[in-house]
């Protein structure tokens, strides 16, 4: 079971992503934040794409870089909980030679308890914890019927995409959101687009790379 | 994205180039470390209690303004609005200890409380005596029975003066921190909007606000806040604000009040005389003192207009450290 990801790769692909939607998740941010997310993703994944450009390491060993790069150069609270994703990913692939949906869905829950705990964030405070978490327990559920990763992956993007939706109906407790109250509602949530596009750019290379 | 009409270079170098020219201009306060967006007084301490915060550019004077002796040992420097990261925080407390510990002011924002939180793991892991001391003061943005929720602004500038002339001299870090502890549970702070600045990096206007209307509470960030009105003259508003504060510090006849009324980034001299000249009379006529105000741009958002009133109910101790010389490029003699 399981195989094995380029794990750089996939990585240079997510950095491509972000560099590509860096405007369209400015204005994601510019209903309820200060408008500069894209900027801040931008600039995070461009420093680890430039980090991985030259290094050559075992697959783990990437997806921890890249946890540190973003987390010292992003900045704001979506900095250290962006790189948490990644640091806490690589953890679980350390000890594995083949990626599988277990796998997957454990890099993801601690990814999840981690950024929970750190960010003191929960389920409905209009956070990138709304599109994760569903994502989460559609890994588990995948994992509980032992669903092939691909397809694994597709039920988590689809999960993540309706939660992104429901941040829309949600009113911001966290980060500068928070001080808009009820006018918060009516805007997806920024982080919560970001953390649909990196799951996305993840399933799309993980199909790509089985071809 | 919008044009950006400022004076900039590249939007990736405005931080580094900004503290490039800090340091240029002010031999003799401030240095820069290698490699790191960290701003630090000239001459290291040797006793005494360092003090450090971290904090996102773009609000300048705030907070590279206030390093130097008397007051701050180091102002770790994010992005534009954004916290630094971990290692830049802990690379600025690394640097500010003399042997007796480092204490970590940390304005209560998101990110400024996760990255400093990390900091201060990291800190402690490898040994270093780290203490993490949360600032708050902007009363509009939590109830006062939630202070602790409140976002930190204008009001911590009394901490960087205070706790930092008492930590020139005190060495025992618990101490100090009961300063700071003392200093933050006696000052508040209102802010009102009336044009947003626009981001140096987008190119777009940070809010919006109709054209007659002004906001009451908005954030150093220019976050949208809780209310809004009609435009009215300079006396009204600062009644509105000024009644806000003192009810919710208690304020009360006999009491020593330090007062800040700061400009926002476009607000003229002249309007914050107007305004300071409105407020000194409220204190006054409620049979308060004003010691030693200041007046004048210290917490910006880019050209943004409007102001933020903070009021420190000061005892004698507070006074007198208030009062104590210091040597940092933008905190004014009194």
């Amino acid at each position: 079971m399981g195989r094995k990801v380029d794990m750089k790769a996939l990585l240079l692909d997510v950095c491509q992503v972000f560099q590509d939607n860096r405007d369209y998740l400015c204005k994601m941010d510019s209903f309820t934040g200060d408008g500069d997310h894209g900027i801040s993703m931008d600039r995070g994944f461009r420093a680890v794409q430039e980090e991985l450009a030259t290094l050559e390491v075992s697959d783990w060993q990437y997806v921890k870089r890249t946890g540190r790069v973003l987390t010292s150069t992003i900045g704001g609270a979506i900095g250290p909980l962006m790189g948490m994703i990644f640091t806490e990913a690589s953890k679980v692939f350390e000890a594995k030679d083949a990626i599988d949906t277990e796998a997957v869905y454990l890099a993801a829950d601690k990814a999840l308890s981690s950024i929970k705990r750190l960010g003191r964030v929960k389920e409905g405070d209009k956070t990138m914890v709304d599109a994760l978490s569903p994502a989460v327990q559609a890994l588990k559920d995948a994992c509980d019927r032992g669903t092939e990763m691909e397809e694994a992956l597709d039920m988590a993007v689809e999960a993540a995409r309706q939660g992104l939706e429901r941040t829309k109906d949600m009113v911001a407790v966290k980060g500068r959101a928070k001080f808009l109250g009820e006018r918060s509602k009516g805007y997806q949530d920024a982080g919560a687009t970001s953390m649909c596009l990196l799951l996305e750019a993840i399933r799309d290379h993980v199909k790509k790379q089985k071809g | 994205m919008a044009t950006v009409k400022k004076f900039i270079n590249n939007d990736r170098d405005i931080v580094g180039e900004m503290l490039e020219g800090f340091v240029a201009a002010f031999p003799n306060h401030v240095e820069k470390i290698d490699d790191y967006d960290v701003i630090v007084r000239k001459d290291k301490k040797t006793e005494g209690v360092g003090l450090v915060i971290g904090n996102g550019a773009g609000h300048e004077p705030a907070v590279i303004g206030w390093v130097g002796d008397g007051m701050l040992d180091a102002n770790a420097v994010g992005g534009i609005f954004a916290a630094p990261g971990p290692d830049t925080i802990y690379q600025a407390v690394k640097h500010s200890d003399s042997g007796n510990g480092v204490i970590l002011l940390i304005s209560n924002h998101a990110g400024d409380v996760i990255n400093s939180e990390m900091a201060l793991e990291m800190l402690i892991e490898d040994g270093i005596q780290a203490e993490g001391i949360i600032l708050y003061d902007d009363i509009a943005s939590a109830p006062k029975e939630f202070s602790e929720d409140r976002r930190g602004a204008l009001g911590t500038l009394f901490n960087y003066k205070i706790t930092g002339a008492y930590a020139e001299k005190e060495s025992d870090i618990h101490k100090v921190c009961e300063m700071a502890k003392k200093v933050r549970n006696h000052a508040a702070s209102l802010s009102v909007a009336l044009l947003p600045g626009t981001s140096p990096v987008t190119g777009e206007k940070m809010f919006e606000l109709p054209e007659n209307e002004i906001e009451i509470g908005m954030g150093v960030h220019g976050e949208a806040a809780v209310g809004r009105m009609k435009l009215k003259s300079a006396d009204e508003i600062v009644e509105i604000m000024y009644e806000r504060l003192i009810q919710d510090m208690g304020l009360k006849s006999g009491d020593q009040i330090i007062p800040i009324v700061n400009g926002c980034g476009s607000t003229t001299m002249m309007e914050l005389m107007i305004v300071y000249r409105k407020l000194q009379m409220l204190i006054q006529e409620n049979g308060m003192t004003a010691h030693k105000p200041l007046v004048g741009e210290f917490v910006t958002t880019q050209e943004m207009a409007g102001l933020s009133i903070a009021l420190l109910k000061a005892d004698d101790e507070m006074i007198k450290l208030w009062d104590e010389s210091c040597k940092v490029p933008y905190f004014p003699a009194l």
